[in-house]
């Protein structure tokens, strides 16, 4: 009997208990953190579907519904945030922003960058460094300062005030040189011997290779003159001149329901949202790069 | 018609690392040429330079008859297959192919017939349509190439393009090259460190290291008669095996080897090459032997090597067989006395066994232990004995009145260092036989026997061995050394070299240039102040020197010079001037007065920086 146990033949076994372990806590870990960031933004589109007196009346729920506890889809709060955000002009403003901004940063950044990655000029590293150097003070700080040069040229007041100021990006440039630097430049000089100029070089040979970078710093620069509420605070008290941060904050200050204004933050972040699921795989390896790169 | 010409061509880094020094050669049209040497020899540099995308230092580069040193390379028609390829990554094979075309504007459907021939020529037909992510390193490689011939451009430049393939691709790649060469009859460049390749594909071969071209010739030549050890040790393989030895004079003409483990004796009809100087007992020299030219034998005889063999491996068609004449020595790279055998089949030869060993002495290099350079040159310098007394001249034979020249020697005998370039054929000269006539370089070398000496003539004129012929011997460019080993007579210094600069000063209004040395001032034409303009504005803080030969020297210029003595050498007279710095030198010219003004041709002066040891043009 002894003999025959000795013999039974046995898969070996798969299951190694610090393995389950050390994944079993990565996944807890990751769990929470994603509650972390997804409860409270539910919390808020199941809110901006409620009535206030369901919103006032119940303890914390993710779901809309009423005192009674019956789900309800109250459109009438998006209804009024609409137009006590003044969805129309403020959103044409964002966008004349985003877009003429990002669309000016890569151009100017990406030329810089690689300015300083390839072409040899007096004192390109040490302007290089200067420029690295600016990275430690602080936003905030240049808030003021930008605000009395923006006074002094006159465009406080404006779209123009929103953008000029961030044209340059010295974060992008850093990232940029940092990819320009990692293309073979045996390409670049195989297209100059093959009879390509300087400009077509750039243009269709390199910024091609570093398109993943180019479209990372797209959504970044894009999302963040998005979300950039501090400066068009400062700088524009024009009602006309807002833009769909600014429009927010007014409608916080505002006598509307709350169920009204977070139906207000759900429109505004909405876009957001969009863009981040569908070009989610090149944030995440643009985040990687600069992890890696910085 | 591409002919290249590479004229001191210099490359310095950042006003102090010099990649590239005095690179010359001239490079025939369709020639395929290779650059090779080990990592950091300056040969990819100077590959870039003739592309266009590194800068030239100091020279000149020719392709046909025109100065290419400023244009761009886009504007050079030249094309260049690089190490990693270079494939454009975003575009299709097709798109790569056509790049050049599509810049030069040339018409789509000739752009779409050369690129379907190229790849039909290259084999890559059906990949037209893929990205070269898709593509496997020897198909890339193809891409490449089709590239580079589908321009139809006047040189082709290869950097390195099979390193990154595996051997056996590497094989196949390089017989396309070579018949792709054979088939468009463009020149090739072609830089590898792989001395197989560089031997298998090219019609001549430059050898570089630390920056320098050691030797350019053809394969053949350099396996057979290379220049220094660094050329003989790196062309081979396996590599030569080198041995300290000194030379001594052996029975009749024969010179023996003496190593401190064995004797070879070299025989009379082989040692005419080797430098006299040498044969003393003393002098350090390197033996270089390569291993095919080392065969194991069953009995030590008087020209063999007696070794332990330490390492046998057997590959086949040949043996290689590891040996040390000291068997208490490890077989290391470093050892003075291991040594390699390429014995031909399989040799019978056991481990830690005493095998004897033959040399075919004939095909033993010699190297000069401090400098590396041969003392067995292909044109050699030949000393013969001399004697003087009572003004004669006895040499080769027979004597001759001594000229006016070297009446400075005393009667005694001397030992007389004979150039090649020095003996000519000359109907009133002594009577020879050729005994052995060879094209070196492009010139033919003939080796002559008159009575008991052997001299070696260069010239262009054609003769025939046994030929009997007359000569005679340009005495002012021999050298005679008295008993002592003390230079009695040197040869006529016709080289002047003035150190100073160059400046710019306004002389009636007029801005005017000029190069000053130590009191001497001769004022520039405008061809040569534009050269010196293209150096940059430094050019007139720099320290320089100013280099001709007496040739481009004339006597109806405004620079003062006194003539010190009158060279009489009966076929060749020359005055030795001297200038108001104290700098002497000669010109042959006969019945000068004491006060001449010399003048310089400055299309043939050569300037040098002196700080940075370049030749600027």
């Amino acid at each position: 009997m002894k003999a025959s146990n000795k013999n039974k033949l046995r898969f070996p076994s798969r299951v190694n208990a610090f393995a389950v372990t050390r994944k079993t806590l990565v996944y807890v870990i990751l769990i929470a953190l994603c509650l972390t960031f997804i409860v409270p933004y539910v919390w808020m589109i199941a809110s901006s579907l409620r009535t206030e007196s369901a919103y006032l009346g119940n303890e914390f729920t993710l779901l809309p519904v009423d005192e009674n506890g019956k789900l309800i889809f109250n459109f009438d709060n998006y209804k009024q945030a609409f137009e006590a955000l003044n969805l129309g002009a403020v959103f044409l403003n964002t966008m004349i922003v985003c877009v003429v901004n990002t669309v000016a940063n890569l151009f100017l950044n990406s030329i810089a960058a690689y300015a300083f990655a390839r072409l040899r000029f007096f004192g390109r590293d040490n302007i290089f460094k200067v420029i690295l150097f600016s990275m430690m003070v602080p936003g905030t700080i240049m808030l003021v300062p930008n605000y009395l040069i923006c006074d002094y040229l006159g465009i406080t007041d404006s779209l123009f005030a929103l953008i000029m100021p961030f044209v340059m990006s010295v974060y992008n440039i850093f990232l940029l040189r940092q990819q320009f630097l990692g293309v073979d430049k045996e390409i670049e000089e195989a297209a100059k011997i093959e009879g390509a100029g300087p400009f077509y070089i750039y243009f269709r040979i390199v910024l091609p290779l570093v398109k993943p970078m180019l479209i990372v710093l797209c959504i970044t620069t894009f999302m963040w003159n998005y979300s950039n509420y501090l400066w068009p605070y400062v700088v524009n008290s024009d009602p006309s001149l807002r833009t769909l941060s600014t429009s927010l904050a007014e409608l916080m200050g505002t006598n509307y329901d709350i169920t009204v204004q977070l139906a207000g933050a759900v429109i505004v972040s909405f876009p957001m949202i969009i863009v981040f699921f569908v070009l989610q795989k090149y944030i995440i390896g643009g985040t990687m790069a600069g992890a890696v790169k910085g | 018609m591409a002919k290249l010409s590479l004229r001191h061509i210099y490359k310095v880094y950042d006003g102090k690392v010099k990649a590239v020094s005095d690179f010359n050669l001239e490079i025939a049209d369709k020639e395929f040429i290779v650059f090779v040497g080990p990592s950091g020899c300056g040969k990819s540099t100077t590959l870039r330079m003739v592309a266009g995308l590194e800068e030239i230092t100091a020279g000149e580069l020719w392709i046909g008859d025109k100065l290419f040193n400023q244009i761009e390379p886009k504007n050079r028609n030249i094309s260049m297959v690089f190490q990693n390829y270079a494939l454009f990554p975003n575009m299709t094979v097709y798109d790569n192919i056509s790049f050049g075309l599509r810049m030069h504007k040339v018409p789509k459907d000739e752009i779409d017939r050369k690129v379907r021939e190229a790849a039909a020529t290259l084999g890559i037909s059906e990949y037209l349509d893929r990205k070269p992510k898709a593509l496997s390193g020897g198909q890339r490689q193809r891409v490449a190439l089709g590239r580079a011939i589908v321009r139809e451009p006047n040189v082709f430049l290869f950097d390195e393009p099979l390193s990154n393939l595996d051997a056996k691709l590497r094989a196949r790649m390089r017989t396309e090259i070579t018949k792709l060469h054979k088939r468009l009859q463009t020149t090739f460049i072609y830089v590898t460190h792989d001395q197989v390749e560089a031997m298998t594909m090219g019609d001549r071969i430059v050898v570089m290291k630390d920056g320098f071209v050691q030797q350019t010739d053809t394969p053949q030549n350099l396996y057979m008669y290379p220049e220094n050890k660094f050329v003989a040790g790196f062309i081979g393989t396996p590599q030569m095996n080198f041995f300290e030895v000194t030379l001594t004079r052996g029975e009749g003409a024969s010179v023996v080897v003496n190593h401190k483990h064995f004797k070879l004796r070299i025989p009379a009809e082989h040692t005419y090459h080797i430098d006299e100087r040498y044969i003393d007992g003393v002098k350090p020299v390197i033996m270089g032997v390569r291993p095919e030219d080392m065969k194991s034998c069953a009995n030590a005889g008087a020209s063999s090597v007696t070794a332990t063999v330490a390492l046998v491996e057997q590959l086949g068609s040949q043996t290689l067989i590891y040996a040390n004449t000291d068997p208490d020595e490890l077989l290391t790279e470093s050892s003075k006395t291991a040594f390699c055998v390429s014995d031909v089949g399989n040799a019978d030869v056991e481990i830690n066994s005493q095998v004897a060993f033959t040399v075919d002495t004939a095909k033993i290099h010699l190297f000069d232990a401090e400098t590396e350079r041969t003392i067995k040159t292909r044109v050699p310098t030949v000393n013969l004995s001399a004697k003087v007394k009572k003004g004669k001249l006895h040499i080769l034979s027979a004597d001759m009145q001594l000229p006016k020249a070297l009446d400075c020697l005393t009667d005694g005998e001397y030992s007389v260092g004979i150039p090649a370039e020095s003996v000519y054929f000359d109907d009133n000269g002594r009577d020879g036989i050729v005994e052995e006539a060879e094209t070196v370089y492009g010139s033919r070398v003939y080796r002559i026997s008159c009575g008991n000496s052997r001299v070696f003539c260069l010239s262009n004129e054609a003769r025939s061995v046994g030929d009997a012929v007359k000569i005679s011997i340009a005495l002012h460019k021999a050298t005679f050394t008295d008993i002592d080993g003390s230079v009695a007579a040197e040869p006529v210094q016709t080289e002047l070299k003035l150190s100073g600069g160059y400046v710019r000063r306004k002389v009636e209004k007029e801005l005017k240039h000029f190069i000053v040395c130590c009191g001497v001032e001769a004022e520039t034409p405008y061809e040569f102040n534009r050269k010196m303009y293209d150096r940059g504005r430094s050019i007139l803080k720099k320290r320089l020197s100013f280099v001709t030969d007496s040739s481009a020297i004339h006597l109806d210029g405004d620079i003062p010079a006194t003539v010190e003595r009158v060279l009489d050498y009966g076929s060749h007279t020359f005055a030795q001037l001297r200038l108001s710095n104290g700098v002497t030198f000669c010109v042959e010219a006969k019945d000068l007065p004491d006060e001449v003004h010399i003048g310089l041709d400055f299309d043939k002066l050569a300037v040098y920086d002196t700080d940075l040891d370049i030749r600027l043009f």
